[in-house]
């Protein structure tokens, strides 16, 4: 019918960060793990520190079992999909059921990767999940508001884990200019200076490695 | 149709896959659950069904005509049908809702009535509930995800389509609407039945509100934009009880609830559906009176009949009931949920003297009923078919006409020994088959 909530709103923009932080960290997840199979220890601690959680693991191995199913640390993939449950199970009459039901089986397969032999096949499949639920929202929401907030809201967090986990910087940059391109439908109020900002400092590759931290900093402060 | 239990597995899981659960609360904490599904359906032949109707839209008409006159003349008080003392006590009766006419004179829109079907085929009526009723939203979705699973099923046993529910309702909030958006209002996502809210939601085209979404100015309630362009609202569709439903009407100390509501209401800005106010007229101790306001109100005979009820009030009833109450059920009018219902037959002597006491002490509290012996319905269970009771939650839409959905909530026993079919006591559903033919 057209009218969205402020809380809604929110819940849109949150359920854009919440999706795009799984899946983004799945993918640096896997990159991790990856570099297991040559060095046998990798430098966790430095990924804990990089994305800005605390290194609460001790271990490698904890490290590699927690941060995806320990629903009680904050900063673990199962508790950003389950946030992202929380906002997208309120929004059911915005984006349908049938994208809702994408995030239930993102979470039954996120249980069933705890267990599984093939542990990172499975991930594999919550990621599959998360472009199925994107899609389908993109393809049901009849709402363009929410379509807009649900990407803004993904590209903010593609962008504050782009920049954190030195991701290129062609992947930086594109991560930037949707954004630019998505932030000014959706009705927010945002900083325009802090989104100019960013750009200069994302604008070549020896820039953004000295301007991390300020590019960070004002993408916080976009909303503020 | 036994052909679907084979998938009963697949079919539940697709049925987690859209969130279908329910909340409850133990100690303090929400926990949602799965509602088991039976595949085998309960199965209602065409000519049963159109008696059903009939009776169904007979005593939905009579309650709405009950509740038109007691928040105004009163007539059937003072021609001494319902006794006075029935309807004040009622805690369903506001008396802040007293001279309010709802648009279009429509008092409850979404009428649940309970029946059982006994084991000589009768049919009767257990319990109006019309204030929120919920269930529907189960079989409708269950009915979506069995077709996709087992077509051939359908094709073959010529079921009316149930997945008109959504337009049904949409229909009914828009014969009240009176100038605006339509919504849901939930009280919010650790609510029992929240699937339910949000499902009917998406399938009316309507807006799911939490109270603080909305507002009123001037006696207009609006839905609050976040893009800061109020949205005027016409009819809401309430998931809240009564009193939570606006502070400075009822509970002054409730955190929820939308200020200024019932002024709205009250100058006929916003159809509120359910209407505040029904519970007096699904009180268990008004039930008893339903037959004779049918009688009162469209001058017919009644076409359903209640299950045989005792008012212990009334001292002729109450000698019986005293007399015979190992053999009767006792139920508390002030509970809901399957609670506060007692069965004679499992109260040892202590506990029956007991019953005994306190329902002299409070004879208004209580009910009595003879037991129903239902008729059981095939279930499946770790495999095995077994026999277990049901009712069905048969939903009455009433907008321009009093509709009956052409399906239901068939809820089951898990426990053999047990009457009680709440999915808040372990209970699971069925679809509810309406042959065509």
């Amino acid at each position: 019918m057209g009218a969205i909530s402020l809380e809604k709103s929110q819940q849109m923009y949150w359920l854009g960060r919440y999706t795009e932080r799984v899946f983004t960290t799945l993918q640096a997840y896997n990159i991790l793990f990856d570099e297991t199979v040559d060095e046998r220890q990798v430098l966790y601690d430095k990924f804990c520190h990089a994305m800005g959680i605390p290194d609460v693991y001790g271990s490698q191995a904890a490290f590699f079992e927690n941060f995806l199913f320990d629903a009680k640390d904050n900063s673990s993939v199962v508790s950003s999909l389950e946030r992202a449950f929380d906002n997208a199970v309120v929004l059911r009459d915005e984006i349908s059921s049938e994208s809702l039901s994408y995030i239930h089986l993102a979470i039954d397969q996120m249980q069933a990767a705890r267990t599984s032999k093939e542990r990172l096949l499975d991930l594999q499949v919550v990621m599959d999940y998360l472009y199925a639920f994107w899609g389908s929202v993109d393809d049901r929401a009849d709402s363009e508001v929410c379509r807009n907030l649900m990407k803004c809201g993904r590209y903010v967090e593609r962008m504050d884990l782009y920049v954190r986990l030195r991701f290129s910087h062609a992947e930086v940059e594109r991560a930037y200019y949707k954004l630019r391109g998505r932030i000014g439908k959706t009705g927010l109020l945002y900083q325009e200076e802090k989104l100019d900002y960013i750009g200069e400092c994302i604008v070549t590759e020896e820039a953004l490695n000295e301007n991390r931290q300020k590019a960070l900093s004002c993408l916080a402060q976009l909303f503020s | 149709m036994f052909e679907l239990v084979e998938h009963t597995a697949a079919i539940n899981k697709q049925l987690a896959r859209y969130g279908v659960r329910f909340g409850i609360y133990k100690n303090n904490e929400f926990h949602e659950q799965l509602f088991p599904f039976d595949t085998i359906p309960r199965v209602i032949p065409a000519d049963e069904f159109d008696f059903l109707e009939k009776g169904l839209i007979q005593r939905v008409n009579a309650l709405n005509a009950f509740l038109a006159d007691i928040y105004s003349e009163k007539k059937i008080l003072k021609d001494g049908i319902v006794p006075e003392e029935f309807v004040y006590s009622s805690s369903g009766y506001l008396p802040q809702c007293e001279g309010i006419v709802p648009p279009a004179g429509i008092f409850s829109h979404i009428s649940g009535i309970d029946l059982v079907q006994a084991e000589t085929g009768e049919w009767y009526i257990l319990e109006d509930n019309l204030r929120i009723p919920s269930g529907a939203s189960y079989p409708l979705i269950a009915r979506e995800l069995t077709r996709r699973v087992c077509p051939d099923v359908f094709y073959v046993n010529k079921i009316r389509d149930n997945r008109n529910y959504g337009e049904l309702l949409r229909e009914t909030m828009e014969a009240v609407n009176c100038g605006g958006i339509r919504v849901i209002l939930t009280p919010g996502r650790y609510n029992a039945a929240f699937f339910e809210h949000s499902y009917l939601a998406e399938k009316t085209d309507s807006i799911l509100a939490m109270p603080q979404d909305l507002y009123v100015e001037d006696n207009v309630v609006y839905y609050r934009s976040y893009d800061g362009k109020p949205q005027r609202v016409g009819v809401i569709y309430r998931r809240i009880s009564d009193e939570y439903l606006d502070p400075l009407t009822f509970l002054p100390e409730s955190v929820i609830g939308v200020p200024h509501l019932m002024d709205a209401y009250k100058a006929g800005n916003v159809a509120i559906m359910n209407t505040p106010g029904n519970g007096v007229a699904d009180d268990k101790g008004i039930y008893y009176f339903v037959p004779k306001m049918i009688q009162y109100y469209l001058n017919e005979e009644p076409i359903l009949k209640n299950a045989p009820t005792y008012l212990p009030m009334y001292e002729e009833d109450k000698a019986y009931v005293l007399e015979n109450l190992e053999k009767l059920v006792i139920k508390d009018v002030a509970e809901a949920g399957g609670y506060g219902v007692i069965f004679g037959r499992d109260l040892n002597a202590e506990n029956l003297q007991e019953m005994k006491d306190l329902i002299c002490r409070e004879p208004r509290r209580f009910i009595a009923q003879e037991i129903i012996y239902f008729k059981d319905l095939t279930t499946m269970e770790n495999g095995a078919a077994v026999e277990r009771k049901a009712d069905l939650r048969a939903f009455v839409l009433t907008g321009k006409t009093t509709k009956v959905w052409a399906s239901g909530l068939t809820r089951f026993s898990r426990n053999p020994e047990s009457f009680v079919v709440n999915s808040s006591q372990g209970g699971g559903f069925k679809d509810t088959w309406v042959l065509s033919r």
